[in-house]
Protein backbone atom coordinates (compact mmCIF):
# COMPACT_ATOMS: atom_id res chain seq x y z
CA UNK A 1 0.00 0.00 0.00
CA UNK A 2 1.40 3.41 -1.05
CA UNK A 3 1.70 6.24 1.96
CA UNK A 4 -0.26 8.79 2.13
CA UNK A 5 0.72 12.29 2.50
CA UNK A 6 -0.66 14.13 5.77
CA UNK A 7 -1.73 17.11 4.18
CA UNK A 8 -3.99 14.47 1.95
CA UNK A 9 -5.11 12.92 5.44
CA UNK A 10 -6.17 16.50 6.31
CA UNK A 11 -8.29 17.65 3.17
CA UNK A 12 -10.04 14.55 3.28
CA UNK A 13 -10.70 14.82 7.06
CA UNK A 14 -12.26 17.78 6.39
CA UNK A 15 -15.11 16.53 3.73
CA UNK A 16 -12.45 17.23 0.57
CA UNK A 17 -13.90 14.57 -1.67
CA UNK A 18 -10.75 14.60 -4.35
CA UNK A 19 -8.46 13.97 -1.23
CA UNK A 20 -10.48 10.99 -0.29
CA UNK A 21 -10.28 9.80 -3.74
CA UNK A 22 -6.32 9.77 -3.49
CA UNK A 23 -6.37 7.65 -0.17
CA UNK A 24 -8.80 5.19 -1.91
CA UNK A 25 -7.01 5.02 -4.87
CA UNK A 26 -3.88 4.56 -2.97
CA UNK A 27 -5.55 1.88 -0.37
CA UNK A 28 -8.37 -0.19 -2.18
CA UNK A 29 -6.31 -2.38 -4.12
CA UNK A 30 -4.91 -3.49 -0.37
CA UNK A 31 -8.54 -3.53 1.27
CA UNK A 32 -10.39 -5.38 -1.79
CA UNK A 33 -7.94 -8.29 -2.38
CA UNK A 34 -7.97 -8.66 1.66
CA UNK A 35 -11.25 -8.47 1.45
CA UNK A 36 -11.62 -11.08 -1.39
CA UNK A 37 -9.05 -13.76 0.16
CA UNK A 38 -10.78 -13.36 3.63
CA UNK A 39 -14.65 -13.86 2.14
CA UNK A 40 -12.90 -15.99 -0.91
CA UNK A 41 -16.10 -14.50 -2.50
CA UNK A 42 -16.27 -10.87 -4.91
CA UNK A 43 -19.67 -9.92 -4.06
CA UNK A 44 -18.88 -9.88 -0.51
CA UNK A 45 -15.55 -8.41 -1.32
CA UNK A 46 -17.02 -5.65 -2.90
CA UNK A 47 -19.13 -4.94 -0.19
CA UNK A 48 -16.43 -5.44 2.15
CA UNK A 49 -14.79 -2.61 0.21
CA UNK A 50 -17.02 -0.33 0.58
CA UNK A 51 -18.24 -0.57 4.30
CA UNK A 52 -14.51 0.16 5.35
CA UNK A 53 -14.01 3.45 3.31
CA UNK A 54 -17.76 4.65 4.44
CA UNK A 55 -15.51 3.79 7.92
CA UNK A 56 -12.72 5.64 6.75
CA UNK A 57 -14.45 8.75 5.61
CA UNK A 58 -16.74 8.68 8.85
CA UNK A 59 -13.84 8.07 11.30
CA UNK A 60 -11.36 10.61 9.67
CA UNK A 61 -12.00 13.14 11.63
CA UNK A 62 -11.45 11.23 14.81
CA UNK A 63 -8.42 10.04 13.54
CA UNK A 64 -6.16 11.08 16.31
CA UNK A 65 -2.59 9.81 13.81
CA UNK A 66 -1.84 8.19 16.85
CA UNK A 67 -1.12 5.06 15.01
CA UNK A 68 0.32 4.72 11.56
CA UNK A 69 -2.82 5.21 8.74
CA UNK A 70 -1.73 2.17 6.86
CA UNK A 71 -1.92 0.55 10.21
CA UNK A 72 -5.37 1.45 10.91
CA UNK A 73 -6.67 0.78 7.26
CA UNK A 74 -5.16 -2.49 7.56
CA UNK A 75 -6.95 -3.33 10.97
CA UNK A 76 -10.54 -1.79 9.59
CA UNK A 77 -9.96 -4.23 6.93
CA UNK A 78 -9.54 -7.41 8.43
CA UNK A 79 -12.02 -7.08 11.24
CA UNK A 80 -15.05 -5.84 8.71
CA UNK A 81 -14.16 -8.69 6.00
CA UNK A 82 -13.68 -11.43 9.02
CA UNK A 83 -17.32 -10.30 10.16
CA UNK A 84 -18.53 -10.11 7.08
CA UNK A 85 -17.63 -13.97 6.54
CA UNK A 86 -18.47 -15.23 9.21
CA UNK A 87 -22.10 -13.55 8.20
CA UNK A 88 -21.75 -15.25 4.89
CA UNK A 89 -20.42 -18.28 6.93
CA UNK A 90 -23.63 -18.63 8.91
CA UNK A 91 -25.88 -18.13 5.91
CA UNK A 92 -24.07 -20.93 3.71
CA UNK A 93 -25.00 -24.52 4.59
CA UNK A 94 -23.06 -26.66 2.27
CA UNK A 95 -19.63 -26.37 3.74
CA UNK A 96 -16.54 -27.11 2.00
CA UNK A 97 -15.69 -30.66 1.71
CA UNK A 98 -12.39 -31.81 2.57
CA UNK A 99 -11.73 -34.21 -0.06
CA UNK A 100 -12.80 -31.66 -2.04
CA UNK A 101 -10.00 -29.37 -0.67
CA UNK A 102 -7.33 -32.00 -0.98
CA UNK A 103 -8.13 -32.82 -4.85
CA UNK A 104 -8.02 -29.21 -5.53
CA UNK A 105 -4.27 -28.64 -4.02
CA UNK A 106 -1.72 -28.42 -7.18
CA UNK A 107 0.75 -30.73 -6.74
CA UNK A 108 3.83 -29.38 -5.41
CA UNK A 109 5.97 -29.56 -8.69
CA UNK A 110 3.20 -28.13 -10.76
CA UNK A 111 3.03 -25.23 -8.22
CA UNK A 112 7.07 -24.54 -8.63
CA UNK A 113 6.15 -24.73 -12.26
CA UNK A 114 3.37 -22.29 -12.55
CA UNK A 115 0.26 -24.22 -13.23
CA UNK A 116 -2.48 -22.85 -14.82
CA UNK A 117 -3.82 -19.73 -12.64
CA UNK A 118 -7.06 -21.13 -12.26
CA UNK A 119 -6.04 -24.39 -10.54
CA UNK A 120 -3.83 -21.72 -8.59
CA UNK A 121 -6.50 -19.71 -7.27
CA UNK A 122 -8.69 -22.76 -6.27
CA UNK A 123 -5.96 -24.32 -4.77
CA UNK A 124 -5.17 -21.10 -2.67
CA UNK A 125 -8.67 -20.71 -1.65
CA UNK A 126 -8.57 -24.24 -0.23
CA UNK A 127 -5.63 -23.83 1.30
CA UNK A 128 -6.96 -21.01 3.54
CA UNK A 129 -10.41 -22.46 4.17
CA UNK A 130 -8.69 -25.10 6.08
CA UNK A 131 -7.29 -22.20 8.53
CA UNK A 132 -8.80 -20.36 11.51
CA UNK A 133 -9.43 -16.54 10.73
CA UNK A 134 -6.36 -16.16 12.81
CA UNK A 135 -3.77 -18.11 11.05
CA UNK A 136 -5.03 -17.08 7.34
CA UNK A 137 -5.13 -13.60 8.49
CA UNK A 138 -1.44 -13.79 9.72
CA UNK A 139 -1.27 -15.79 6.35
CA UNK A 140 -2.62 -13.22 3.70
CA UNK A 141 -1.28 -10.08 5.33
CA UNK A 142 2.69 -11.80 4.70
CA UNK A 143 2.09 -14.23 2.07
CA UNK A 144 0.15 -12.00 -0.41
CA UNK A 145 0.58 -8.48 0.72
CA UNK A 146 4.02 -8.53 1.85
CA UNK A 147 3.46 -7.32 5.59
CA UNK A 148 6.75 -7.32 7.56
CA UNK A 149 6.09 -9.35 11.42
CA UNK A 150 6.35 -5.95 13.05
CA UNK A 151 3.37 -4.59 10.74
CA UNK A 152 1.18 -7.59 11.25
CA UNK A 153 1.48 -6.97 14.86
CA UNK A 154 0.84 -3.24 14.85
CA UNK A 155 -2.57 -4.33 13.13
CA UNK A 156 -3.63 -7.16 14.82
CA UNK A 157 -2.64 -5.37 18.13
CA UNK A 158 -0.59 -8.60 19.08
CA UNK A 159 3.20 -9.12 20.02
CA UNK A 160 5.71 -9.68 17.34
CA UNK A 161 6.45 -13.35 18.72
CA UNK A 162 2.52 -14.39 18.50
CA UNK A 163 2.70 -13.00 14.75
CA UNK A 164 6.04 -15.52 14.19
CA UNK A 165 3.79 -18.75 16.40
CA UNK A 166 0.54 -17.78 14.26
CA UNK A 167 2.84 -18.30 10.81
CA UNK A 168 4.39 -21.26 12.11
CA UNK A 169 1.21 -22.66 12.77
CA UNK A 170 -0.81 -21.80 9.64
CA UNK A 171 1.89 -23.93 7.96
CA UNK A 172 2.50 -26.70 10.17
CA UNK A 173 -1.08 -27.08 9.11
CA UNK A 174 -1.39 -26.70 5.69
CA UNK A 175 1.60 -29.20 5.77
CA UNK A 176 -0.30 -31.95 7.67
CA UNK A 177 -3.69 -31.24 5.98
CA UNK A 178 -2.30 -31.45 2.24
CA UNK A 179 -0.90 -35.14 3.92
CA UNK A 180 2.82 -34.22 3.33
CA UNK A 181 3.73 -33.90 6.99
CA UNK B 1 17.20 -32.06 18.02
CA UNK B 2 19.69 -29.59 15.86
CA UNK B 3 16.70 -30.92 12.71
CA UNK B 4 13.66 -29.78 15.02
CA UNK B 5 14.91 -26.51 15.88
CA UNK B 6 16.01 -25.62 11.94
CA UNK B 7 12.32 -26.90 10.81
CA UNK B 8 10.68 -24.61 13.98
CA UNK B 9 12.97 -21.64 12.01
CA UNK B 10 11.76 -22.69 8.43
CA UNK B 11 8.62 -22.16 9.03
CA UNK B 12 8.68 -18.79 9.87
CA UNK B 13 11.95 -16.57 10.35
CA UNK B 14 13.97 -18.13 7.74
CA UNK B 15 11.29 -18.41 4.78
CA UNK B 16 10.21 -14.55 6.00
CA UNK B 17 13.38 -13.39 5.99
CA UNK B 18 13.22 -12.07 9.70
CA UNK B 19 16.03 -14.25 10.88
CA UNK B 20 19.07 -12.78 11.55
CA UNK B 21 21.93 -12.88 9.12
CA UNK B 22 24.05 -15.54 11.40
CA UNK B 23 21.07 -17.66 11.81
CA UNK B 24 20.34 -17.61 8.17
CA UNK B 25 23.85 -18.41 7.06
CA UNK B 26 23.63 -21.74 9.67
CA UNK B 27 20.54 -23.09 8.25
CA UNK B 28 21.91 -22.80 4.56
CA UNK B 29 24.65 -24.58 5.74
CA UNK B 30 22.27 -27.08 7.56
CA UNK B 31 19.92 -27.66 4.23
CA UNK B 32 22.70 -28.52 1.99
CA UNK B 33 23.67 -31.36 4.20
CA UNK B 34 20.41 -32.50 5.90
CA UNK B 35 17.14 -33.79 3.07
CA UNK B 36 14.68 -33.93 5.42
CA UNK B 37 14.66 -30.33 6.19
CA UNK B 38 15.50 -29.37 2.62
CA UNK B 39 12.34 -31.37 1.60
CA UNK B 40 10.58 -29.48 4.04
CA UNK B 41 12.06 -25.60 2.80
CA UNK B 42 11.03 -27.00 -0.88
CA UNK B 43 7.54 -28.24 0.36
CA UNK B 44 7.28 -24.83 2.40
CA UNK B 45 8.25 -22.51 -0.62
CA UNK B 46 5.77 -24.86 -3.07
CA UNK B 47 2.76 -23.33 -0.58
CA UNK B 48 4.80 -20.18 -0.73
CA UNK B 49 4.88 -19.94 -4.75
CA UNK B 50 0.92 -20.84 -4.61
CA UNK B 51 0.24 -17.67 -2.19
CA UNK B 52 2.59 -15.75 -4.07
CA UNK B 53 1.47 -16.85 -7.60
CA UNK B 54 -2.06 -15.69 -6.60
CA UNK B 55 -2.96 -12.78 -9.49
CA UNK B 56 -4.66 -9.30 -7.68
CA UNK B 57 -7.71 -9.09 -8.23
CA UNK B 58 -8.52 -5.83 -10.12
CA UNK B 59 -10.88 -3.22 -8.44
CA UNK B 60 -14.70 -2.66 -10.03
CA UNK B 61 -15.07 0.54 -11.04
CA UNK B 62 -18.37 0.54 -9.39
CA UNK B 63 -16.61 0.29 -6.19
CA UNK B 64 -15.80 3.71 -5.92
CA UNK B 65 -19.06 5.33 -7.24
CA UNK B 66 -21.25 3.85 -5.00
CA UNK B 67 -18.50 5.05 -2.28
CA UNK B 68 -19.14 8.30 -3.79
CA UNK B 69 -22.95 8.18 -3.94
CA UNK B 70 -23.42 6.70 -0.27
CA UNK B 71 -21.23 9.90 0.87
CA UNK B 72 -23.13 12.21 -1.34
CA UNK B 73 -26.56 10.78 0.20
CA UNK B 74 -25.03 10.65 3.46
CA UNK B 75 -23.75 14.22 3.19
CA UNK B 76 -27.31 15.53 2.60
CA UNK B 77 -29.31 13.32 5.10
CA UNK B 78 -26.72 15.49 7.74
CA UNK B 79 -27.80 18.40 5.57
CA UNK B 80 -31.35 17.38 6.21
CA UNK B 81 -31.09 16.32 9.86
CA UNK B 82 -29.42 19.54 10.81
CA UNK B 83 -32.57 21.73 9.48
CA UNK B 84 -34.67 18.87 11.19
CA UNK B 85 -32.55 19.37 14.50
CA UNK B 86 -32.97 23.09 14.53
CA UNK B 87 -36.90 22.86 13.98
CA UNK B 88 -37.11 20.02 16.38
CA UNK B 89 -35.11 21.65 19.02
CA UNK B 90 -37.37 25.19 18.42
CA UNK B 91 -40.33 23.35 18.74
CA UNK B 92 -39.29 21.42 21.81
CA UNK B 93 -38.81 24.88 23.12
CA UNK B 94 -42.10 26.32 22.15
CA UNK B 95 -44.40 23.59 23.03
CA UNK B 96 -42.85 21.00 24.99
CA UNK B 97 -44.20 21.43 28.86
CA UNK B 98 -41.89 22.92 31.36
CA UNK B 99 -43.41 23.29 34.70
CA UNK B 100 -40.97 26.28 35.56
CA UNK B 101 -41.69 27.66 32.37
CA UNK B 102 -45.49 27.12 32.59
CA UNK B 103 -45.57 28.20 36.15
CA UNK B 104 -43.62 31.41 35.65
CA UNK B 105 -45.61 32.11 32.43
CA UNK B 106 -48.74 31.56 34.01
CA UNK B 107 -47.70 34.21 37.33
CA UNK B 108 -46.20 37.01 34.23
CA UNK B 109 -49.98 36.50 32.38
CA UNK B 110 -51.77 37.09 35.76
CA UNK B 111 -49.57 40.20 36.94
CA UNK B 112 -49.98 41.65 33.69
CA UNK B 113 -53.57 41.20 33.80
CA UNK B 114 -53.90 42.54 37.33
CA UNK B 115 -52.01 45.70 36.95
CA UNK B 116 -54.05 46.49 33.46
CA UNK B 117 -57.03 46.13 35.26
CA UNK B 118 -55.61 47.80 38.27
CA UNK B 119 -55.10 50.69 35.65
CA UNK B 120 -58.05 50.38 34.27
CA UNK B 121 -60.07 50.81 37.19
CA UNK B 122 -57.49 54.11 38.64
CA UNK B 123 -58.73 55.66 35.71
CA UNK B 124 -62.11 55.49 35.61
CA UNK B 125 -62.47 56.48 39.19
CA UNK B 126 -60.80 59.52 38.57
CA UNK B 127 -62.20 60.03 35.46
CA UNK B 128 -65.59 59.84 37.29
CA UNK B 129 -64.29 62.28 40.07
CA UNK B 130 -63.24 64.75 37.60
CA UNK B 131 -67.01 64.60 36.11
CA UNK B 132 -68.34 65.36 39.20
CA UNK B 133 -66.02 67.84 40.63
CA UNK B 134 -66.72 69.64 37.19
CA UNK B 135 -70.58 69.32 37.40
CA UNK B 136 -70.39 70.93 41.50
CA UNK B 137 -68.30 73.81 39.86
CA UNK B 138 -70.46 74.58 37.52
CA UNK B 139 -73.61 75.00 39.64
CA UNK B 140 -71.62 77.22 42.20
CA UNK B 141 -69.30 79.33 40.07
CA UNK B 142 -72.26 80.58 37.38
CA UNK B 143 -74.67 80.61 40.61
CA UNK B 144 -75.46 84.57 39.90
CA UNK B 145 -76.04 84.24 36.03
CA UNK B 146 -78.35 81.33 36.83
CA UNK B 147 -77.98 77.18 36.28
CA UNK B 148 -75.48 76.66 33.23
CA UNK B 149 -75.69 72.94 32.55
CA UNK B 150 -72.24 70.97 31.32
CA UNK B 151 -72.90 68.29 31.00
CA UNK B 152 -76.79 67.31 30.38
CA UNK B 153 -77.73 64.00 28.99
CA UNK B 154 -81.12 64.04 27.91
CA UNK B 155 -84.20 66.42 26.78
CA UNK B 156 -85.90 65.37 30.48
CA UNK B 157 -82.87 65.68 32.26
CA UNK B 158 -82.81 69.50 30.47
CA UNK B 159 -86.25 70.32 31.40
CA UNK B 160 -86.57 69.07 34.88
CA UNK B 161 -83.23 71.33 35.95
Amino acid sequence: MNDIALDVLERASRGNMDAFEQIYKATSSFVYNVAFRITRNSADAEEVTQDVFMKIYRNLKGFQFRSAFKTWVYRITINTAINRYRKSKKEEKDRVDYDNIIESLPDNRLAMEGVNQNDNEAGLNALLDMLSHEHKTCLILREIEGLSYQEIADTLKIPVNTVRSRLKRARQALLVKAGRR
Amino acid sequence: MQCKKIQELLKADYLDKEADPKEEQFIKEHLKQCSECSGLEKELQAHRMLFQGAKRKQVPERIWCNIRDAIVTERLKQGEGLIRGILERLRDLIFTRRPAVVLATSLSVIIILAVIATTTIQSQVSLSKQNAAESIAGYSLNGENGYVLYDLGTSIEEYFL
